[in-house]
């Protein structure tokens, strides 16, 4: 019960903090330095869509508990099957091991993933930006931002989960 | 407003939408059998449609203080709160409810176990998503 709060708590946390995050980058790049809103944005989903692969291949890397770890569906994790660190796959560790590691998979993934990066990057607005460009008629903009947030959020998650496995390698 | 006040408007929302997503993802996990990447697509959907909405009250409430004869006092407040309300609801609800990271992230096993899935994703989520808050905008400039 205690250990679902905290969770909870986790992710209100992360998400607070996500928020303002990209309520600060957005006043910083579309504020100070003057970027079209759609361009900060974009920048705002793309560098978020690094970390999270960053992030997502550095939990799962170090702290997997069920040995069904997401990370073997992606090509990426194939260098990294011959190590023995998958805590899951060592006979040596203790239950109680493999439970903490299951236990602060979940807090980290609740704060990192579900809250912080969830809420630094944001759909609706996204959204919104692009009505309000096809309703300016910039619709070479609009194709600009759906196209490139996308693509270039694909291509960022992709070489995110290659720096994570790269440091999960090296610890 | 105060930047301070901001900041915490910003942040109880960001909170807020958080959880939201987290309790539709966790409810999508236990009660259907849907794929994990769908629950992400109907949440962005249904938060494009939310910031549509509030954007559009919230703007239409905005003009029609700017249009009113008001005393500095009275059109000091009224901006304030429509501030206010944008900084809670549309930067920090719905912009920490929809997630653009998981997306990618989403994607990207998609593009690895099941490419099918990915182009349906991708078109669903941005053509229905762009729909919904145009359709929002409409409701919600009307509403106001």
């Amino acid at each position: 019960m205690m250990h679902r709060f905290a969770i909870l708590g986790c992710i209100a946390i992360g998400g607070g903090f996500g928020t303002l995050s990209r309520d600060g980058m957005m006043a910083l790049m579309h504020g100070v330095l003057g970027l079209p809103p759609f361009v900060a944005l974009s920048i705002v989903n793309v560098s978020g869509s690094l970390l999270i692969g960053i992030v997502f291949a550095r939990l799962e890397g170090t702290m997997n508990r069920s040995g069904a770890s997401r990370l073997t569906d992606l090509p990426h994790a194939d260098r990294l099957n011959d190590r023995s660190w998958w805590p899951d796959g060592d006979p040596t560790l203790p239950a109680v091991d493999v439970l903490r590691f299951g236990t602060s998979l979940q807090i980290a993934s609740a704060l990192l993933i579900t809250g912080f990066l969830g809420a630094y990057t944001t759909f609706s607005a996204f959204c919104l930006l692009t009505v309000q460009l096809l309703e300016r008629g910039e619709i070479v903009n609009a194709l600009i931002s759906v196209i490139g947030s996308i693509s270039l959020g694909l291509a960022a998650a992709w070489v995110g989960v290659h720096i994570g496995c790269r440091i999960s390698l090296r610890n | 407003m105060g930047l301070l006040a901001s900041m915490l408007l910003v942040m109880l929302g960001g909170a807020i939408g958080a959880l939201g997503r987290f309790g539709c993802q966790e409810a999508a996990k236990r009660w259907t059998s849907m794929p994990g990447w769908t629950a992400i697509l109907l949440v962005n959907i249904f938060g494009s449609f939310l910031i549509g909405l509030g954007f559009g009250v919230l703007h239409g409430l905005e003009l029609i203080d700017q249009s009113k004869e008001l005393t500095a006092l009275q059109h000091f407040r009224d901006t304030q709160s429509v501030q206010m309300a944008m900084a809670l609801f549309v930067t920090g609800i719905c912009g920490g409810y929809t997630t653009f990271s998981t997306f990618s992230l989403d994607n990207l096993f998609l593009l690895y176990k099941k490419p099918f899935q990915l182009g349906i994703n991708i078109i669903a989520s941005v053509v229905l998503a762009t729909l919904a808050a145009w359709g929002g905008l409409v409701l919600g400039g009307a509403v106001a």
